[in-house]
């Protein structure tokens, strides 16, 4: 299980998702909050985003709470 | 407990000589990394880690990094090593980096597994470190650049 309890969309069985970063510290940062298992990190071409990490599993970020207030609306 | 999971190639296994660090130029029995902070058990022989393949006639420098798939790969995990700190909670406070170090000794064993492109990246705030004005000013040039290409 993650080690954040809020995160309620992630699949371990579901291969491999992408994260991207502005620095290849944040990749790590993501991977101890949330409990992932990082097994890559790619240089990216952007001007801003420039890491790009694949993480064991299927990881959806929650909506913000105003999205899901709109999605019911 | 964070592990820090190498796989590496067994002795006389093929590809030796391609097999670089290409900042150093130093060959490297290293195969693949994983940084791993979930509660999954270690790899255990038999165990392939994923291998990733860039096909390129499908890449796209504005969606791929430098990896366009992503497969089963074709080393197997034949011997397991783990060691652990000798002090876990380090004397200066805080603990160390990792609570387990993992040596994964690969054996080449090619298998055809099936090529899965890579998917959409997804970005969040933790990718900016937490960056609130970073994250937002980064929306809304996407938005401008969305705008651009209609």
């Amino acid at each position: 299980m993650p080690k954040n309890p809020a995160w309620l969309r992630y699949d371990p069985d579901e291969n491999i998702s992408r994260h991207a970063a502005t620095d290849d510290e944040y990749c790590y940062e993501m991977e101890t909050k949330y409990g992932w298992t990082l097994k890559r990190i790619e240089k990216l071409k952007g001007d801003t985003l420039k890491a790009d990490r694949a993480i064991e599993g299927k990881t959806e970020f929650p909506k913000p709470f105003h999205a899901q207030d709109d999605d019911n609306a | 407990m964070r592990k820090y999971i190498v796989f590496r190639a067994q002795g006389r296994q093929p590809g030796w000589e391609d097999r670089m660090l290409s900042h150093t130029h130093s060959l490297t029995r290293i195969l693949a990394e994983y940084f791993d902070s979930s509660d999954r058990p270690i790899p255990q022989p038999g165990y392939r880690p994923t291998e990733f393949v860039r096909v390129e006639a499908e890449h796209e420098p504005n969606f791929h990094g430098w990896s366009t798939h992503y497969k089963t790969g074709d080393w197997e995990v034949a011997r397991v090593e783990t060691y652990t700190p000798d002090i876990p909670n380090l004397p200066e406070g805080g603990s160390s980096e990792f609570g387990m170090v993992v040596i994964c000794y690969c054996r080449y064993n090619p298998i055809d597994a099936a090529l899965k492109p890579m998917p959409d990246r997804q970005v969040s705030i933790d990718g900016f470190g937490g960056d609130t004005e970073a994250y937002e000013r980064w929306l809304e040039s996407q938005k401008d650049r969305q705008a651009a290409e209609v």
